[in-house]
């Protein structure tokens, strides 16, 4: 490895405070390449199926990708991996800001955190080492505050990746926040509990190591070249953030709305990233490395939802707003602000928000179990009351902090047909009945309801990759050529996923000769297509190991009912619903799995995975 | 045909409707061309070619499906203009 990785990983145990570092083969990098990979090869060595998400034998693992630090175009992420105490299975995220990259420029490709502290603590990573500090007068202190504070005790250079309130109560769908009120979130499957299990407040970085480069000059080159097509190609996004996307996915019947009961809303257009830029919008800002410069800055000065800092996202404005039917754009703001704040991921909290307002409105719960709240379709006031109460675990907002698998159960009744999920993890505010492929995916994605662990609807809008064998964009209602088509988007994305590079970079243009590109330009590896969609397929086919011994097997690999049995009546997907168990037959074919969703012996040795067996 | 044109976009444009007639069947990027000479606004004072600008500045939508620049339009044919659709 001539540029881009360490090759070193920080070990930290919490219940002795001991810090060592490890100094993986190349072997390891160059079969998992980092972040996603890396990471659930760590999970899949350190736990089992019996291991519980929130003791301390769950290890919390932070890795970084070959590029972080480095001027590869939006390779400012990380990824963070453990056993999820929402899902009870292979649980992961990912955000961008600073963190990543602070964290290489300690000198470490990744920190791999094990065991419990008995007290608040934090960690303090330098160049060269870390120490686990006191964290008393951090602990209870939201997110913002928490990044204030740490700054004010160790300089502005440093960067923060923490836990609030919700973190510590071990609110099963708690974030990990990082960058203060530029908040980027590590969201889904509640990791910030597992934080809180080990009475891990925050893990601060701080370094001034330059990152290796194997061909510094041709680097430069190569992203001069690259880079002007795709500032142009995300612009949109970049005017108007991920929200821009709003009012287009309503049109396309892809907006969630009212608990994914609802067709179409005429109201999208006041909660849209343009109405945003109109209104609100003070600012904008980029994570580190990006081209695109989707964050948003936004200022509400006055009135019951006053508010300054980070804007709401496409996801915040479909779970808090579309899912709630709630409208007030102000309102979703403070919301989401609200969920940074509290560390709460805004997607499954807008999910348990909205199942319980459908609770509500079928008198299945009462005005009894909400404490008097009036619990309405469209209330911006009891969505903000509901965000409140499960930040601090009180009243419903104790039940619901559980996610709505778990939720349901607790209800009981006929809840659970209300309770919109795949494997635990809540749906984010994409529709599956809007592209069939994104239906399979969510019922085969490794960490429960995702659009991101495969991607496929955007293969089915603009986005083409000619040397994967998608020349031009699919047809988002076809019911048959998924099966292969998922699979490759899936292993695409793990590569992504440990690259450490976002995926927004598709709408770009991004293409795997790009990727190759680079991987040879900084690490100096040579890399054909072949061998790096095996890492893809064998990242991908590693989770799903790690899954089958929690015991997810077929059964596990579906959608809710609602989604494959009534279709939208009005608008853009009206009438369609996703083939799900003939897609799901063609996809393991593909996959090389038995009919019960095992990876077959052939498939496991193909991948080089038989360490195992 | 018919452009229906998203109110996003149609108090910048003027308009919420924009009739063509259209002799033979063209393709969709001979449609948009036509539309930013007659509402330049489309392109948002950008120069450069339609190709360069589509699904990164606004998109079109027509029977339920996504359109590609090189779909064939008929003058039967109903299209919409939305915002790009992208993140999330």
């Amino acid at each position: 490895m001539k540029g881009g990785y360490w090759g070193k990983i920080l070990r930290i145990n919490l219940n002795n405070g001991r810090v060592w570092e490890q100094a993986p083969d190349e072997a390891l990098y160059r079969e998992y390449i980092g972040g996603s990979g890396i990471g659930s090869r760590f999970l899949y060595d350190l736990t089992d199926g019996d291991t519980d998400p929130l003791g301390p034998e769950n290890p919390l693992i932070f890795m970084t990708g070959p590029f972080a630090g480095t001027t590869v175009p939006t390779s400012g992420r990380h990824q963070i991996i453990a056993k999820s105490p929402l899902t009870g299975i292979y649980g992961e995220g990912d955000a961008g800001g600073t963190w990543g990259p602070g964290l290489k420029r300690c000198g470490y490709d990744g920190i791999v955190i094990e065991g419990a502290s008995e007290k608040p603590v934090y960690i303090l990573v330098r160049e060269g080492g870390a120490k686990v500090l006191d964290a008393a007068q951090l602990w209870g202190q939201d997110t913002y505050r928490t990044d204030e504070m740490l700054k004010e005790i160790h300089g502005d250079n440093i960067t923060v990746s923490c836990i609030g309130p919700a973190g510590e109560k071990l609110v099963r769908i708690a974030a990990v926040m990082h960058d203060g009120s530029h908040a980027r979130a590590v969201g889904r499957t509640g990791l910030g509990a597992v934080m809180g299990s080990k009475k891990l407040k925050a893990v601060a970085v701080s370094g001034s190591l330059r990152v290796q480069v194997a061909d510094q000059e041709g680097l430069k080159r190569s992203i001069r070249e690259a880079a002007p097509t795709m500032v142009q190609k995300t612009i949109g996004m970049k005017q108007h953030g991920t929200a821009g996307g709003t009012v287009g996915t309503e049109r396309i019947g892809d907006f969630p709305l009212k608990n994914w009961s609802g067709s179409v809303w005429d109201k999208v257009e006041n909660i849209s990233g343009q109405r945003m830029t109109e209104t609100i919008l003070t600012g904008r800002y980029f994570c580190e490395s990006c081209i695109i410069g989707c964050g948003r800055e936004v200022e509400v000065k006055e009135g019951p939802y006053a508010m300054k800092g980070a804007g709401p996202e496409y996801e915040t404005l479909g779970m808090l707003g579309g899912m709630c039917l709630v409208d007030n754009l102000e309102a979703i703001a403070y919301g989401g602000e609200l969920c940074n704040r509290y560390g709460l991921d805004t997607i499954s909290t807008g999910g348990v928000i909205a199942f319980a307002m459908e609770l509500y409105e079928r008198g299945i719960i009462g005005q009894q179990d909400t404490d008097g709240l009036d619990l309405r379709w469209g209330s911006a006031y009891a969505m903000i009351e509901m965000v409140h109460k499960i930040g601090k675990g009180e009243g419903l907002g104790s039940i619901l902090g559980y996610g709505v698998r778990e939720a349901a159960r607790r209800i009981g009744g006929r809840a659970p047909e209300y309770a919109i999920h795949t494997k635990g993890l809540e749906f984010p505010a994409h529709d599956p009945r809007a592209f069939n492929s994104l239906a399979l995916g969510y019922a085969t994605s490794n960490r429960g309801a995702c659009h991101l662990q495969g991607a496929s609807h955007m293969f089915e809008k603009t986005v083409v990759m000619p040397e994967l064998g998608i020349p031009e964009p699919k047809d988002r209602f076809r019911r048959d050529d998924q099966g292969e088509f998922v699979k490759t988007c899936q292993d695409l994305m793990c590569i992504l996923d440990s690259l450490k590079v976002c995926k927004f970079t598709l709408y770009a243009g991004l293409s795997t000769t790009h990727i190759r590109e680079w991987i040879k330009l900084v690490v100096g590896w040579d890399v054909d297509l072949e061998e790096l969609m095996a890492a893809g397929e064998r990242i991908f086919n590693l989770k799903r190991m790690y899954n089958v011994k929690c015991g997810i097997r077929r059964s596990d690999d579906t959608i809710p009912e609602r989604i494959l049995k009534q279709p939208r009546t009005e608008g853009g997907a009206k009438d369609n619903l996703p083939p799900l168990e003939s897609m799901l037959d063609e996809y393991y074919r593909a996959r090389g799995w038995d009919q019960s969703g095992v990876p077959l012996r052939a498939t496991v040795e193909r991948l080089g995975l038989t360490w195992d067996l | 045909m018919v452009v229906l044109i998203s109110s996003i976009y149609s108090e910048k444009l003027g308009c919420d409707k924009y009739r063509m007639e259209l002799t033979k069947p063209v393709k969709l990027i001979e449609v948009l061309e036509h539309l930013e000479s007659a509402l330049p606004a489309l392109a948002d004072r950008k120069k450069g070619r339609v190709a360069d600008r589509y699904a990164a500045h606004y998109l079109c939508i027509g029977g339920g499906r996504i359109l590609r620049l090189g779909d064939t339009i008929t003058n039967r044919d109903t299209i919409e203009i939305i915002p790009p659709i992208m993140g999330g």
